[in-house]
């Protein structure tokens, strides 16, 4: 079995009725394992809402997702803990992600006392140490609270909580939408070098086509809930087959005067 | 439309700072020695991070700060903002000055209908409600609202994002301003709706002769619209200049690091993304010197112990550092 | 070490917060406490005996002997305040304690209990949210006899709805923030996602509103003790004070007057107690030195 996820015949629907809005339909779709992959779309796209089916955090209305060639929602409990210790996610808002009221050697240290991976106090101490430390946080920070950091600096705490457990695949909801550009280069790095080091395979959902393209081999392109394209992102960036996609890529701004303004007076 | 003098620039900033004096607290410096012009006509884009200061130099020019003090003009026609009494600002605001926000949801009235806030800001100022109606009926359809009279009756609610933008633009624009000030417009847009909203500015500006004041952070954005472009870091100018010289030659190593540490869909993804390590400083923590010394990667001691003043190099482009990148291209 | 494994429940920076307040807001706090310490302590302190009768000090003024005066019975009213300090202020936390808990408790219940739990306790709440306080307390009064406790029995059961409505406020708003998602993620059991991460979220606006109240309960307790229905002579209540004087006030005002005041002046110091509180709980608001 090759594939990290198997979709099948994903739906999710909110209200009732005629009322019915679908955020994802009927979307079915492999996700290769050992390769970075971004799911890219804008917003009402369902990609966020996809993510945490996969995650197991949303229950789907009706379809399979299909992890190790198990159905996640048939899981019994020593395998749905299991799947919970593989699959971790860094998610959007760095100023909602993290517990106001716990410090952050207690945050990234959480999932470690929960998924028993440490014997001893010590034991946990250093881990929770080493980890924090691979993402560029010292040491004298550890008894401080979320709000005394910065924005990249508590993306960074995030990703230290999901590294924490030592995960299989890291699934990163718009982690850095809400960080200036200079630390969003940062944190793509960090991102970029974790996933080498550790081999992860890693899921990566944006907006931003910038980002996905540096960051995604893979990718999958959402609208309105369904699938309309997915690839190599090398293919898909040099030659884009849905009207959709190509407009997308039209429509980013691209940081040079001369293409941009080319591009307002072709239309 | 306005009887000013074409050579008269519509906006001067000289010398501008701002110190904010919290409670209890010693008096600190949001602002350091802003100096900038605006043309008629012109479109000028502020760039800059989060702590950069942009958005409070556009609050600065409206005079919407509560408790700063000013040092320094700024000059609006050739009149000093800063010594204006809230009743002369009040009509110049929304009248010749207009502005527009990111989030144009938290913006608009959401118990009001748009028609009637399009309109209140033609009404306040002695229009009578026939002709204001009128002309907000002409500019919506002007706006690329194919049915204006039936959403005039509508809530902000009822519409979506970029919409509720034109909307705003609308309101913006009814009183015929000579200055728009634009925070950050498109940043809660789709990448679509963003290009839309982008394109109907730049057609608006061409047409009304409007002279723009652009705050973003999005290079991409900024590129396709601006003229000249007013670089800030941490309170303070460090590069401005028309669009293409800080675009295909930038001096100052945060320009430089900054154009650098974007990914665009057009970069090979095999090379690492450069980045600018650290963070922008609290203006509490501000480094002695320059004011990028802590994070800038060419740093000498020079940089550290004094300030560079700002060096020009060609009309209206100049610079803050002492070793400036030569190699022109990025 | 125990950064890891620390309670969350107390910070250290509490003292640091503390350190700075503006002396206004010291000085209401210095008062208060200086309030809760009477309400406990006050018996011990009174200078002389609260109960003891005797008619030929009746209705003296406030003089140096005697510094707030004596009331018809002769007995000392500055001993009788202290003293009822206690009967007043622990009556009234007695009714926020019950109050807040069985609030909390269904509050937090309705918001993360199934649906039909949700209905039940709010409909439940409803119910008793609409029963007036008073009525209810005359009822107590008639069929347990009027006392102290009957007050409080009939205001503890009226003023739980309050809680139970707010907490559940808090608890909703909690419940979807993305660092509960995060907990989940990381495999937290029920119990764990609930008192570590939910609860110490929602609650932490709460004792503004329990400070809040308290001056609004004591102004309802002292008031039934005043009309009869709470506590009964020779009790130094308060409300009861009042009510002893009130046939007096021309022969001499300060056994209206003076515990009349003392009520007021409490239940202002708690209620701006709150409103300081309030201020600070603002999380927008960056205190200096942190950073």
């Amino acid at each position: 079995m090759n594939e990290l996820f198997r979709i099948q015949n994903l739906n999710k629907f909110y209200g009732r009725g005629s009322h019915k809005k679908y955020a994802l339909s009927k979307i079915s779709l492999e996700l290769p394992s050992n390769t970075s992959i971004g799911i890219v779309g804008e917003s009402g796209s369902g990609k966020s809402t996809l993510a945490r089916c996969l995650l197991g955090l949303i229950k789907p209305n009706s379809g399979t997702i299909y992890y190790k060639g198990g159905d996640i929602t048939k899981f019994d409990r020593k395998d749905f803990r299991n799947f919970r210790q593989e699959v971790q996610m860094v998610f959007q808002d760095p100023y909602s992600s993290l517990n106001p009221r716990m410090r952050i050697g207690q945050i990234v240290s959480e999932g470690i006392q929960v998924f028993h991976l440490a014997k001893n106090k010590e034991e946990l101490f250093n881990k929770t140490k080493s980890v924090l430390n691979q993402v560029g946080i010292d040491d004298e920070m550890f008894d401080r609270y979320p709000r005394q950091f910065s924005g990249g600096q508590r993306q960074r705490i995030s990703i230290a909580r999901a590294l924490a457990v030592s995960p299989r695949i890291l699934i990163c909801d718009e982690p850095v939408s809400s960080l200036d550009v200079s630390i969003q280069a940062q944190i793509l790095n960090l991102l970029r070098e974790c996933s080498q080091k550790l081999s992860l395979s890693t899921i990566f959902i944006s907006h931003d086509l910038g980002v996905i393209r540096y960051i995604a081999d893979f990718i999958v392109v959402m609208q309105k809930g369904q699938i309309i394209e997915f690839g190599l992102s090398k293919n898909i960036f040099a030659n884009p087959q849905s009207s959709y996609t190509k407009s997308l890529l039209q429509a980013v701004p691209i940081p040079d005067p001369q293409v941009q303004r080319e591009r307002f007076s072709s239309l | 439309m306005s009887s000013q003098k074409s050579n008269q620039p519509v906006l001067e900033v000289s010398d501008l700072s701002i110190s904010i004096t919290p409670k209890n607290d010693s008096p600190i410096q949001i602002i350091n020695n802003l100096n900038f012009t605006i043309n008629s006509g012109e479109r000028v884009a502020i760039v800059g991070e989060s702590g950069s200061g942009k958005t409070v130099t556009a609050m600065a020019i409206m005079q919407l700060l509560d408790g700063a003090h000013y040092q320094g003009s700024i000059r609006f026609l050739g009149e000093d903002l800063v010594k204006k009494n809230e009743r002369e600002l009040r009509e110049i605001r929304g009248g010749k000055i207009a502005m527009i926000f990111q989030d144009s949801l938290s913006t608009l009235n959401p118990i009001m209908k748009i028609g009637q806030q399009i309109t209140e800001v033609l009404m306040i100022r002695g229009v009578n409600r026939t002709s204001a109606r009128n002309r907000a009926l002409t500019l919506l359809s002007e706006l690329g609202f194919e049915k204006p009279l039936t959403i005039f009756n509508h809530y902000p609610h009822q519409f979506s994002g970029g919409m509720r933008q034109r909307v705003m633009i609308a309101i913006a624009l009814i009183a015929q301003p000579q200055l728009l000030i634009a925070d950050e417009p498109t940043t809660a847009l789709d990448v679509r709706i963003q290009a839309e909203v982008m394109n109907l500015l730049n057609d608006l500006a061409e047409k009304k002769r409007l002279s723009v004041i652009l705050i973003s952070h999005d290079m991409g954005v900024v590129a396709g619209f601006a003229d000249r472009v007013v670089v800030m870091y941490s309170g303070r100018v460090v590069e401005q200049g028309g669009v293409q010289e800080i675009y295909r030659k930038p001096k100052h190593p945060y320009t430089r690091a900054l154009l650098n540490s974007i990914p665009t869909v057009n970069r090979d993804p095999a090379c690492d993304l450069p980045f600018i390590k650290g963070i922008t400083p609290e203006p509490q923590n501000r480094p002695s010197g320059c004011v990028f010394s802590d994070r800038c990667t060419q740093v000498q001691d020079l940089c550290k112990t004094t300030s560079p003043e700002f060096t020009r190099i060609a009309s209206r482009h100049e610079y803050a550092c002492f070793f400036p990148g030569n190699d022109g291209a990025v | 070490m125990s950064l890891i494994t620390g309670k969350s429940f107390i910070s250290n920076t509490f003292y640091k917060k503390v350190k700075w307040l503006s002396f206004y807001e010291k000085f209401i706090f210095a008062a208060i406490i200086v309030i809760l310490l009477t309400a406990i302590f006050g018996g011990r302190l009174a200078p002389y005996d609260p109960y003891y009768v005797n008619l030929e000090d009746s209705l003296l003024p406030p003089s140096s002997k005697h510094w707030f005066g004596t009331d018809v019975n002769g007995r000392d009213l500055f001993s009788r305040v202290l003293v009822g300090a206690s009967s007043s202020l622990l009556s009234t936390l007695a009714v926020i304690a019950f109050a807040a808990i069985v609030g909390t408790i269904l509050g937090t219940g309705a918001a993360l209990g199934p649906r039909w739990l949700d209905e039940i306790i709010m409909r439940i709440s409803d119910v008793a949210f609409a029963f007036p306080a008073l009525i209810l307390s005359l009822g107590f009064a008639a069929a347990l006899g009027p006392s102290l406790s009957s007050a409080v029995i009939a205001l503890a059961l009226t003023w739980w709805p309050g809680y139970a409505r707010l907490v559940r406020t808090y608890v909703i708003e909690i419940k979807y923030r993305e660092y509960v998602d995060a907990a989940r993620m990381l495999g937290v059991s029920r119990n764990r996602l609930i008192f570590r991460h939910i609860l110490p979220n929602a609650l932490i606006n709460l004792y503004v509103q329990i400070t809040i109240d308290v001056s609004a309960v004591l102004l309802v307790i002292s008031g039934l003790s005043f009309i009869g229905i709470g506590a009964q002579a020779p009790s130094a209540e308060w409300g009861a004070l009042v009510a002893d004087g009130r046939n007096y006030i021309l022969a001499g005002s300060w056994t209206v007057v003076i515990p009349g005041a003392v009520i007021c002046i409490t239940a202002v110091l708690f209620n701006l107690a709150g409103d300081a509180l309030r201020v600070i709980n603002d999380p927008t608001l960056l205190r200096k030195g942190e950073k």
